[in-house]
């Protein structure tokens, strides 16, 4: 199967969406850089690429790291992570992935 | 007016960014931590030293050394009292306490036991 | 008296076994494990390895008696058994110091491995272990700064340095390669690396890539107030363009740069490592290529002889493997080479597999680095085993946490320092090594979110290869 040039869309992703792009949107929903319904089927790199750096320019506020977020900003990331945790390892994703290609 | 929050860059978020190596990522230690600390590099057979400097200065090697390193000391009150002495003669500055290696001729161990504000 | 010439094949073991021979302070020893054709005497086989890893050739020609043969020939001076393999035996062999150039790992690998390995009497041979004389050891360069000297660069005392390969996941574009780097470095990693298949690709030229991580490196610096570095790739396809990259990579102020020793050749390792000595410049060294030489255990060079090429040669971190990961590793034989790479002076030690005494006299230690399937859970051990002269490196165990680079890094770094921490208190990490996670966890949703990403650890594995223990 050839692989698609353009992004399938984060109910689409392998893992669960447990994948760069995947984290990628997530964070974009924290920041409200986009709605929680924006699934980004259809994208191009080109259009994650600059959503990313949208992001990049939010975690810059808070030294990259979600334990300093402020409180509602804190809470969505909470949930919104958490769903999809949930999801990845309903999926079949585990940490045991992220590891596999280690050396 | 925008109502939009301006944010503290990491480089200005000084009390949330700035870190001083060993056990800077977790919470200052306690007494008690801190005397088994001390009780580490005496069971070594490390001397220890402390250390001071102005936070606006800790990106440097060299900090303000307090005293003389405490050669061959290993009363624990003792090193104890002296990290707290040089505290309370600079209360705004990080305290380090260091534990000299003859052998390796380095140091087994450093951390920063009071912490000041950074900058 | 002058010895006479008589032509023809002439048996190995009347010129090349003396088992009464005293070895000298100054020879270097080898230790091989021989696993001979059928019907061949043991003496014959150790005798040839001997000779056809030194002066020996298939028939004693006139011109040997021009030279003191006694002088320079190899002589093998001691058979063991191997405890529990009876197919293959050790025989320890000893060579004169002037048969080798000095300072020059490159020629004793050339004359111990370089003609022997083919050679029809034996069916399978392996190097095991080397013993080099101070008096050699003094000729080599060794790591270009060591482990004090590092430490003080980067003012880091007391405990593992932590490290992740980075692994271009989002494109390959160098820009998103170095914002990867920074948000590790920021979470609170000391190092990243590159990739060691990452030299110069038509997807992303070297240049660029130093360029965006030096600026990384330096943004974490100035916000978190600690000394940063990434591992640069500076393996080329020629010792010119591996010049001209280090070259670069000081330009840019970058603090240490790294090399694959074994594919880019020990020639360029060691002349590369004189380059860094010369210029103040850390050298991380990877091990591409090891398992071809050190997988088997009958045939090939064992690890811990490449470990103390790398320490002559030149090199600052060496990959050792990581005894409790996913990768093959004997825990003893680790232990060993991972002494041969930090210590003055190492013992003879048949359970860990070290053969020989080895006196490094004052000859700076490479700083072990284990890398390769580790994560939060393993930290325990990993401090337990490596000490705090180590590197530990995490790469899915950092880029695979589901927050992101960044909090993979402070989940590590909260893990590393909660474990030294306890052990200095004289907690025992490997039995209380989960409590002491939780506790730590509790301050750090980063580190707890890693622990619910992957699974608590028993530690059960069977390696490849193990030491031969004596059981018949």
């Amino acid at each position: 199967m050839a692989r698609p040039s353009t992004y399938v869309g984060i109910e689409n992703d392998v893992y669960g969406a447990m994948t760069t792009i995947g984290k990628i949107i997530r964070d974009a929903w924290v920041f409200e850089l986009l709605p929680e319904t924006e699934t980004c089927e259809g994208w191009t790199q080109g259009q994650i690429d600059v959503l990313l750096d949208k992001v990049n320019t939010e975690w810059d506020k808070y030294g990259c790291l979600a334990s300093h977020l402020p409180e509602p900003l804190r809470e969505r990331h909470q949930r919104i992570h958490d769903a999809a945790i949930a999801k990845a390892k309903a999926a079949g994703w585990s940490g045991e992935h992220e590891t596999i290609d280690d050396k | 007016m925008s109502d939009v929050q301006d944010y503290n860059s990491s480089l200005s978020d000084a009390a949330q960014s700035r870190k001083f190596e060993t056990f800077s990522y977790l919470p200052a230690l306690s007494e008690e931590s801190t005397r088994a600390q001390i009780q580490y590099i005496v069971d070594k057979g490390w001397n220890p030293g402390i250390e001071h400097t102005e936070p606006e200065n800790a990106t440097s090697h060299y900090w303000y050394m307090w005293k003389l390193p405490l050669f061959g000391e290993t009363n624990v009150d003792t090193i104890l009292a002296e990290l707290e002495a040089c505290h309370k003669a600079h209360p705004g500055n990080h305290v380090r306490l260091l534990g000299f290696d003859n052998f390796a001729q380095s140091a087994g161990a450093a951390m920063v036991v009071y912490r000041g504000t950074s900058v | 008296m002058a010895k006479t010439y008589s032509a023809g094949v002439k048996e190995y073991r009347e010129t090349y076994w003396e088992p009464d021979y005293t070895v000298k302070e100054t020879d270097i020893l080898a230790c091989f494990k021989i696993t001979p054709q059928e019907g061949v005497p043991r003496e014959e086989v150790a005798a040839a390895v001997a000779a056809e890893s030194s002066t020996g050739t298939w028939t004693t020609v006139w011109t040997d008696l021009l030279t003191d043969l006694d002088y320079y020939k190899g002589r093998c001076y001691a058979i063991e058994d191997v405890p529990g393999d009876d197919t293959c035996f050790y025989a320890f062999v000893a060579y004169p110091i002037d048969l080798f150039e000095e300072g020059s790992v490159v020629n004793v690998l050339t004359s111990l491995v370089g003609n022997v390995f083919g050679f029809k009497a034996l069916r399978a041979l392996r190097l095991e272990d080397i013993r080099f004389p101070i008096a050699y050891v003094m000729t080599c360069n060794g790591p270009p700064q060591g482990i004090q000297v590092e430490r003080d660069l980067l003012n880091k005392y007391g405990r593992p340095l932590l490290g992740c390969t980075i692994k271009p996941k989002l494109g390959l574009s160098a820009k998103n390669y170095g914002r990867a780097c920074y948000e590790g470095l920021r979470g609170g990693l000391d190092f990243t690396k590159d990739d060691e298949n990452v030299n110069s690709q038509p997807f992303m030229r070297w240049r660029h890539r130093f360029d965006f991580v030096m600026e990384a490196i330096h943004k974490a610096e100035a916000e978190t107030g600690e000394r940063k570095g990434h591992y640069l790739n500076v393996t080329a396809p020629t010792a010119d363009e591996m010049m001209r990259r280090a070259e670069y990579a000081k330009e840019i102020g970058a603090p240490i740069i790294m090399h694959d020793y074994l594919t880019g050749g020990l020639s360029a390792n060691t002349q590369l490592a004189q380059w860094c000595q010369n210029n103040g410049m850390l050298l991380h060294i990877h091990r591409a290529m090891h398992a071809v030489l050190d997988r088997n255990p009958h045939h090939g060079i064992h690890f811990r002889v490449l470990t103390k090429v790398l320490r002559l040669s030149g090199g600052d971190h060496l990959h050792s493997g990581t005894v409790v990961g996913k990768l093959e590793g004997d825990r003893d034989a680790t232990l060993g080479w991972i002494d041969i790479m930090r210590d003055s002076f190492i013992k003879e030690d048949r359970t860990r597999g070290i053969f020989f005494d080895q006196d490094w006299g004052s000859m700076p230690g490479v700083i072990p680095v284990a890398s390769g399937g580790i994560h939060v859970w393993h930290m325990p051990a990993l401090v337990s085993i490596f000490g705090d002269d180590s590197c530990l490196q995490f790469g899915g165990g950092t880029l695979g946490h589901p927050w992101g680079n960044a909090a993979g890094a402070a989940a590590n770094r909260v893990a590393v320092e909660a474990c030294v921490e306890a052990r200095n208190q004289g907690r025992e990490l490997e039995k209380e090594g989960k409590d002491i996670l939780n506790a730590a966890a509790s301050h750090s949703p980063e580190l707890k979110i890693a622990m619910e990403t992957w699974k608590e650890i028993k530690f059960e594995f069977d390696t490849v290869d193990k030491i031969d223990v004596a059981h018949k």
